[in-house]
């Protein structure tokens, strides 16, 4: 038999703040939303804690106040010398910066500093004393405010699939997110990309997305995505 | 097809339908634009929007283009149309964002304004001469000095004394030969910044008409970048010669950069010579720059060489009070304290610690007490604490010396393999809480006193033996991260 073909209509949801779960971290959001609060934040924490949502969910803040606004991302890109004129300027993975790229942010921090207007936030997934960056950047990311962002408790974690299955209307027992927690890899964005396989599976396959369609997923798919 | 004065409103109508409002006032309403038979330039006020556009919605305008103009090119410029109406910047009255966020409209204005200035004046090239040698006018301004950087806000405890004092002679009096150049050493946030400024604030208080400028030495290396370009050399030169103070942080930032490291010979031999004062920063002593030419180094040993060290725990405690003074917050003596016991490293950290103290209570709304300090820094906290371990220091330092891990234990006493003990003792001490018994018993059971001896041998050799100074400070960042 012919599987059934899905069209991909599937909406995704922008990474916002509210759509953030924060019981943990919702110190962040409060100190990155603030009205005149400390222009530079550092984030730290783990892969997969929400990170990057934050930066981007930030910048969609920064675009809603009309600020030019500019997301970098050191893993894929190089820094731009133009980014200095954006108001809002979001560094992901600074981990990863190469030397140059370095010596870029250091010189986009300190005429952000000197202007005293502008904003800066960065992420990586070391503490600031501890990230592999030069010593006169690494001093830098410690400087303004730096926050951990917490991972998500289980409960979190069941939380947030619950809301993203009820956004595109989808019908699942907790059984299934609780075999899933227990079975997949726990980091959210695997856990989200999952819920999204498993949703095109089940209209292909047209079976309601169960324990058992799950399992049978898992045994056919990649162990590591 | 559409006639060429049309386009650009028939294409904002376009756009605006296809792209949110959000989007359409941020990028696109900030352009103006000239449509004619050879092609449609379109001009952006600055350089972001300019580079934003190009990458996001430049393929999208070229398409309709196409579609209303026939096959035309699209360019894109920074500036503004020669008939633009003044009021082509501001977003839409209506989609503006709250009143309470006015000053980015208000911005915008500016921005587009000047680049009008720009764009209408008849020559361009001085304009772009004039941004390569920025801050020729008068005033604090043009000293780009952080005014708040002052003797009286500098806190001083044993790290920084004797350089300060050395300072507080060359404000008095720039220009003394036994005091110049001035070469401030150490660490990273430590306050060298801090202490230069202050001389140039000082200098600027007694003088107002000295020519002074203070200057990062990444910005001077950019700019000089940029007065090749810019064919603005002459003026470049001009200025930095006619200086009467000239303040130049990082200094290490000329390493390896030739071109660089000669204007500035020039600058600072004309300096010196007519008796103007040059004040320095670098993170480390002059002979240990690598990548320097020798003739710089050497006259960066002319005047006065002094070094600025890591504050200890009454000068951390001061920087906080004195900090949280500024920020018209109050903190209690023993809060203070337990903060500065925590956070070590440097300057910087210990503000940002404080910071997220603020940041906490005023999240929370409760005072600063002992507690709340506990909770805020909680993560700060246990960071630090996670601490090296002296095996992995041992394990570290040994495939660093290419020698054994069974050779940190050993009794063997030859140089290639005591020198690397030491090193690594000396590390142990620096970076574990491990008492020194404690440690001389992890390296084979050895003597407190030799631990002792290793960490001053080392710290000895650290000042005159620059390939140990360099192994110890690869070392050190090699533990950290």
């Amino acid at each position: 038999m012919l599987d059934q073909l899905v069209l991909d209509l599937s909406p995704t949801p922008l990474p916002g703040f509210d759509n953030f779960l924060a019981q943990r971290n919702s110190e962040i959001i409060a100190a990155l939303t603030a009205e005149g609060g400390e222009r530079f934040v550092y984030l730290w924490g783990e892969p997969g804690c929400g990170k990057t949502h934050l930066l981007q969910a930030w910048i969609a803040h920064a675009e809603l106040l009309g600020r030019a606004s500019i997301y970098l991302d050191a893993k894929h890109e190089q820094l731009p010398d133009f980014a200095r004129e954006a108001s809002f300027i979001a560094v992901d993975h600074v981990d990863e910066l190469a030397p140059d790229d370095q010596i870029m942010l250091f010189s986009i921090y300190n005429s952000l500093k000197e202007s005293g207007e502008g904003r800066l936030l960065m992420a990586g997934h070391q503490p600031p004393m501890q990230a592999p960056v030069r010593d006169d950047l690494r001093t830098r990311l410690g400087w303004g405010l730096v926050f951990e962002v917490k991972a998500l408790s289980d409960d979190d974690k069941l939380a947030a699939l619950r809301h993203h299955a009820a956004e595109r209307q989808l019908a699942i027992g907790d059984d299934v997110f609780r075999y899933l927690l227990t079975h997949w890899r726990r980091d959210l964005a695997s856990l989200i990309g999952m819920l999204d396989m498993l949703d095109r599976y089940s209209l292909a396959m047209r079976r309601p997305i169960t324990v058992p369609l799950v399992k049978n997923v898992l045994q056919t798919a990649p162990t590591e995505s | 097809m559409t006639e060429p004065e049309n386009f650009w409103p028939a294409c904002l109508t376009r756009l605006e339908e296809e792209l949110s409002s959000q989007q359409f006032n941020t990028w696109i309403r900030p352009l103006s634009a000239e449509a004619g038979d050879e092609g449609v330039v379109l001009y952006a006020p600055n350089r972001f929007i300019l580079q934003f556009i190009k990458d996001r919605f430049l393929a999208r305008i070229e398409a309709l283009a196409i579609e209303l103009l026939g096959e035309v090119s699209v360019e894109l410029r920074i500036g503004a149309a020669a008939g633009a109406p003044v009021a082509v910047a501001r977003p839409a009255p209506a989609s503006s964002a709250p009143r309470s966020n006015g000053t980015p409209a208000a911005s915008v204005d500016v921005e587009s304004a000047v680049a009008k200035v720009a764009a209408n004046a008849p020559a361009v090239a001085p304009t772009a001469k004039q941004t390569a040698v920025k801050a020729i006018g008068g005033g604090h301004e043009s000293t780009r000095l952080n005014p708040s950087f002052t003797f009286d806000t500098l806190v001083t405890g044993k790290g920084n004394q004797l350089a300060r004092a050395a300072a507080m002679q060359i404000a008095e009096n720039p220009g003394d030969p036994a005091y110049n150049p001035l070469f401030v050493y150490g660490g990273v946030g430590l306050g060298k910044t801090h202490l230069i400024q202050a001389i140039g604030n000082h200098v600027y208080l007694k003088n107002p008409q000295a020519k002074i400028r203070y200057i990062h030495a990444e910005r001077y290396v950019a700019d000089i970048m940029r007065a090749y370009q810019h064919k603005a050399f002459d003026e470049f030169k001009r200025y930095y010669h006619s200086l009467d103070l000239l303040l130049i942080d990082d200094i290490q930032f000329f390493a390896g950069k030739n071109r660089t490291q000669e204007e500035f010979f020039y600058a600072f031999n004309a300096l010196i010579e007519g008796g103007k004062q040059v004040i320095m920063t670098c993170d480390s002593y002059p002979k240990q720059i690598e990548g320097m030419e020798e003739r710089l180094i050497s006259r960066f040993s002319w005047g006065l060489t002094v070094e600025i060290q890591p504050p200890e725990l009454e000068m951390r405690v001061a920087i906080l009070m004195k900090k949280a003074e500024a920020d018209n917050t109050k903190l209690d003596h023993n809060v203070a304290f337990f903060i500065a016991q925590n956070v070590r490293s440097n300057v910087r950290e210990l503000e940002g610690a404080l910071k997220r103290v603020v940041a906490y209570a005023r999240f929370s709304n409760q005072s600063i007490t002992m507690e709340l300090v506990k909770e805020a820094l909680k993560d700060i906290l246990a960071a630090g604490n996670r601490q090296v371990t002296i095996e992995t220091i041992q394990k570290t330092v040994a495939d660093y010396y290419k020698i054994k891990l069974s050779d940190m234990h050993s009794k063997k006493r030859s140089r290639d393999i005591a020198r690397p003990r030491q090193v690594a003792m000396t590390l142990a001490k620096e970076l574990t809480s491990l008492s020194l018994p404690n440690i001389g018993d992890a390296f084979g059971g050895r003597d407190h006193t030799t631990v002792l001896h290793a960490c001053k041998t080392i710290a000895e050799m650290r000042g005159n033996d620059s390939e140990i100074a360099h192994d110890y400070d690869t070392l050190l960042a090699m533990l950290r991260n």
